[in-house]
């Protein structure tokens, strides 16, 4: 620091030379060393920016120095302790963050094995189902068990392009799922069936 | 469509393999509707087994080809092995010695004999 202390007071020095003699400015000085170009106008001003320079050296020296100990120590002597006004203690919320997996755990991910394909078997074609489609409006499909009505609605929209308005469903004593398929008004069943290869 | 095998679309890309996909599946369910061909069923059913198997295989090369020399791999793309192998030390870590070790082998190497009839 000694050196440079002293370049900037000759630097200061060479600065007050110049304005006393007269005009312009800091062109040398501020070539030789980074100055404000206000401070370099009158002669009294040139005063004043010398002891400035000075002091705001020591200063910016002691802070750096306070800044270094303050590293090394941690922040004992200013830390303020929390001024706890509840008796009861609650875990403080903490950074969480998100995963950012370096890979993927599995390369590909599961297919779906209950596709609208899988749902939906066959349709039923006894006596009964064939009541149900004339006189109810609703076509009745064996269904696959894990399938739940959402499910067959769905799929039922799109394999044969038909809007339910309701599905009931229940499990017959062999096992299977059957679903009672009710089609909105704007269908009609018995088209549906002949198109579909029903009837 | 008699019978899709393998060999014959695997050179296909994947929209192509999902069209032939759907084709297959509403065959079926019009043969399932009339309850009648169960041979041509099976066959279809076998088909589109075969279907996913090409799906499946060309998707896995292609991943493995993607991950491959990467450090970090999806599990399903590492060595299976057995569990146990998997935690054992690598053949690197195993001829780790010492260097004092190294030296005692190599002052004192194991030494054979032979009895002179």
């Amino acid at each position: 620091m000694g050196p440079k202390k002293d370049t900037k007071e000759t630097s200061a020095t060479a600065k007050k030379k110049d304005t006393t003699a007269a005009t312009t400015t800091t062109a040398t000085a501020s070539a030789k060393k980074p100055t404000k170009p206000t401070s370099s106008t009158t002669a009294s001003g040139k005063d004043a920016t010398k002891v400035v320079t000075k002091d705001r050296k020591e200063k910016v020296q002691t802070k750096a120095l306070k800044a270094k100990q303050r590293v090394v120590r941690g922040n004992q002597l200013t830390r303020k302790r929390k001024i706890r006004t509840k008796p009861r203690f609650r875990r403080p919320f903490t950074l969480r963050l998100q995963r950012q997996p370096k890979y993927p755990r599995r390369s590909v991910p599961k297919r779906n094995r209950l596709d609208h394909f899988a749902i939906i078997k066959y349709p039923l074609t006894t006596e009964s189902a064939m009541k149900k489609i004339e006189d109810n409006n609703t076509l009745v499909f064996i269904v696959n068990i894990r399938a739940n009505k959402p499910l067959i609605k769905q799929a039922v929209k799109k394999m044969y392009d038909v809007d339910a308005e309701k599905v009931n469903t229940l499990i017959r004593p062999d096992g299977e799922k059957k679903a009672y398929v009710r089609l909105k008004a704007d269908h009609d069943a018995l088209d549906v069936a002949n198109r579909i290869g029903i009837i | 469509m008699a019978h899709v095998t393998c060999c014959q679309i695997r050179e296909k890309s994947s929209n192509e393999l999902e069209n032939i996909l759907n084709n297959l599946h509403e065959e079926l369910n019009t043969l399932k509707i009339q309850r009648q061909n169960f041979n041509k069923i099976e066959n279809i059913r076998k088909s589109i087994s075969h279907v996913h198997i090409v799906q499946n295989q060309t998707t896995k090369d292609n991943l493995r080809e993607f991950y491959h020399g990467e450090k970090y791999k999806p599990k399903d793309l590492r060595p299976k092995q057995t569990r146990a192998m998997r935690r054992l030390l690598t053949p690197k870590e195993e001829s780790i010695s010492l260097t004092k070790t190294q030296k005692k082998k190599l002052a004192f190497p194991k030494r054979t004999y032979s009895v002179k009839d």
